[in-house]
């Protein structure tokens, strides 16, 4: 299979970029840090977001505390295992195998789940 | 094989691309391509080496499409024209996933549905249509992730600078992250 320039570039780009969040959430604790982005929702409304808390949850996973990483976001059980079985689709597979891949992961079943639970966890935390 | 340039009906340009990612583009046989050494823009389907990978010209779309059962074959069925494999479009579901933990609303709710349609579009024959939801997914989710990620740092520091040095743990406190 042939690759064109374009897509090595943006595929180093996207590796960098994901290396690059990795190591600025491990070394970086969002709760200490003034500088780091705030939601414009919770400010307006005062009302969490779904995604609030996602990058101190992030942090807390990356230093292998899972329940500490759980209770910031509890949606983060939902997303994080949904954005690896994507990302798999996405760089470790290829032709059919990743066409059957998506199949499942991406059935409409699937996605309309992510999406309810979305708007579900929206409201059940704001309760 | 080289790389090709293209200008598309409504003018707009892209490339370069290869010949293998052409009907991802929506490139028919009258779309203008031109590479390096080509005198001037060419359509597509009067470049021999091109003419197993174009989509058919407008006009004569019907027809061409196959489709393997899945039911029979128990695999995905793929999409063929005139017997060379359409990849299915990159639907981007993995952005728009992303851009929905980003503090982004429902503009990545948008993308994933987006995403989701191309999957449906693809495996039910309607090649251009699923090109066409591709690139809208696409924008709809770099979006979605511009409208979470810049807007929450332009929100950050436009409040440092209102309050000055606010403590950290009672900036967290008020501001989701
Ligand atoms: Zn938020």
């Amino acid at each position: 299979m042939a690759y064109s320039k374009k897509s090595v570039v943006w595929n180093l780009l996207i590796c960098a970029a994901l290396f690059g969040c990795i190591a600025l959430f491990y070394s970086v604790d969002p709760s200490d840090a003034v500088w780091m982005p705030k939601c414009v929702m919770k400010q307006l409304t005062g009302w969490d977001c779904p995604a609030c808390g996602f990058q101190r949850s992030l942090h807390a996973f990356l230093h292998g505390e899972f329940g500490e990483a759980l209770r910031y976001n509890y949606f983060f059980i939902v997303s994080m295992p949904f954005l690896a079985a994507l990302a798999i689709g996405r760089w470790c597979l290829r032709g059919t195998a990743r066409l059957r891949w998506a199949k499942y992961v991406e059935h409409r079943y699937v996605v309309y789940a992510y999406i309810a639970m979305f708007f579900l966890w929206w409201w059940v935390r704001n309760l | 094989m080289e790389e090709y340039y293209y200008i598309m009906p409504d003018n707009k340009r892209g490339g370069p691309v290869l010949p293998e990612r052409f009907a991802e583009k929506g490139i028919t046989a009258d779309t203008l391509v031109w590479k390096q050494g080509l005198d001037d823009w060419t359509p597509a389907g009067k470049i021999e080496e091109l003419k197993s990978y174009v989509l058919p010209s407008v006009d004569s779309a019907e027809n061409k499409y196959e489709q393997t059962l899945s039911s029979k074959t128990n695999r995905p069925n793929t999409m063929y024209f005139n017997g060379h494999v359409l990849p299915k479009p990159d639907n981007n579901m993995l952005g728009a996933v992303l851009s929905t933990v980003c503090c982004c609303l429902p503009l990545g709710i948008v993308a994933i549905i987006k995403a989701s349609k191309v999957n449906t579009l693809y495996y039910s024959g309607q090649y251009e249509e699923a090109v066409l939801m591709a690139d809208s997914a696409r924008k709809w989710s770099i979006w979605a992730l511009v409208a979470g990620v810049v807007c929450s740092i332009i929100n950050t520091m436009l409040q440092l600078f209102l309050t000055g040095s606010m403590a950290a743990s009672e900036m967290s406190s008020i501001y989701g992250i």
